[in-house]
């Protein structure tokens, strides 16, 4: 079981790095759109990044650009890819 | 269709937005809590069964804008109008493997201004390939394949049109993502394509023509407001590259500009008002030349 402690900073440090605000001033809570200003290729794209963490785990699964598309808030990204990283 | 049945849509999507107005509202809450919001609404659920509600889905290549219904107040001696520009799209899940490059999206898009001197009715039908290629974390190209059916009343025209796009995402140099934290942040997008349309009705005749599209956005305020309140301006080109029939002896080159403000009501950036400046020509939308000034209510799902 891979806890959401363990995926919450590799999924901070990606999104600090593609929007330029840095890590802490982001929270669970934080806005992709509305706070980190990314845009909705960049948000759909992510799921090659999530993809990659979540299969870097023993039986992770890929993300798709849709549940990618779906994400909201910081907290939604790292639920996401927890998730995907145990295999749900 | 008058404003006040726009104003009952208006009124409606305010309504299903606000069933659940809180702040930070994941339609699925974080482990942790920290969102605090655990319900959703029926907004959320069009979302999550993957439906959207946009400007436009053809052409958009990942710059997508919110549907505008509004109140248009012409230039010169044109009457004022009212405008419905929107699409619907729904993307289903191809399989988590495939998904997370590709997407495949139907769609419905309608733009009806009856009012302006060149109005403007169109509809379009049709589906929409994507494909992510790189690495968002350098540098990523977001790839779009359009084929639609096309109806053009205004301009008595019906046919095929295919558009392929790119819309490039470069985090170090603000391509779709923006600048550092500050009193106002900014990024910008380009997004080349290639369109070929053709028409089945009287005269016939097929087009092939090459576009480009630039648009920088700024966030005044971002510290305070974050998107909230958003500025834009964009022009987009069309060259013609080949036609014949009915698109024979049009100009080579047509042009639209676009300058906007929005500003987002609700927290769940679903509804705002924006105000638009456009002056040109949108061959793909069927929009003959014009100008314009718009307040619009503007819907995102």
């Amino acid at each position: 079981m891979v806890a959401r402690t363990e995926i919450k900073p590799k999924v901070y440090a990606v999104l600090a790095a593609v929007s330029h605000v840095p890590e802490a001033k982001s929270k669970d809570s934080s806005k992709l759109r509305g706070d980190l200003l990314l845009g909705e290729a960049l948000i759909a794209g992510l799921a090659v990044t999530w993809t990659r963490i979540a299969k870097s785990y023993p039986g992770g699964r890929a993300v798709s650009q849709r549940a990618a598309k779906a994400t909201k808030t910081v907290g939604n990204c790292v639920d996401l890819v927890t998730a995907k990283a145990n295999g749900k | 269709m008058t404003i006040h049945k726009h104003g009952a849509l208006v009124a409606c999507l305010l309504g299903a937005s606000g069933l659940v107005a809180q702040d930070g509202s994941p339609s699925s809450p974080s482990s942790d809590g920290e969102d605090g919001n655990t319900s959703t609404s029926l907004l959320d659920r069009i979302s999550d069964w993957g439906i959207s509600i946009r400007r436009n889905v053809r052409g958009s290549k990942g710059l997508t804008d919110p549907a505008v219904v509004q109140y248009t107040h012409g230039s010169g001696t044109e009457a004022d109008s009212t405008l419905l520009q929107a699409g619907l799209a729904w993307t289903p899940s191809l399989g988590d493997e495939l998904d997370t490059r590709m997407s495949l999206t139907p769609f419905g898009e309608v733009v009806r201004n009856t009012d302006i001197a060149k109005e403007v009715e169109s509809y379009q039908l049709g589906v929409s390939v994507s494909h992510v290629a790189g690495d968002p974390l350098s540098f990523m190209v977001h790839t779009q394949l359009d084929a639609a059916w096309k109806k053009v009343p205004t301009s008595d025209t019906e046919g095929s049109q295919l558009s392929i796009g790119f819309t490039p995402v470069a985090k170090d140099v603000y391509l779709n993502s923006a600048s550092e934290p500050g009193f106002v942040r900014f990024s910008w997008d380009v997004m080349p394509g290639l369109v070929w349309e053709n028409n089945q009705e009287t005269g016939g005749g097929d087009q092939v023509r090459g576009t480009a599209l630039a648009r920088v956005r700024l966030y005044p305020l971002s510290e305070m407001l974050g998107q909230r309140l958003a500025i834009s301006a964009s022009v987009q080109y069309w060259v013609d590259l080949s036609s014949s029939g009915t698109f024979d002896g049009g100009p080579d080159e047509v042009h639209a500009s676009t300058v906007r403000l929005d500003y987002i009501l609700d927290t769940k950036e679903r509804v705002g008002i924006g105000l638009d400046y456009f002056n040109g020509e949108d061959p793909d939308a069927g929009i003959k030349d014009t100008e314009y000034l718009q307040i619009a209510f503007t819907v995102k799902i």
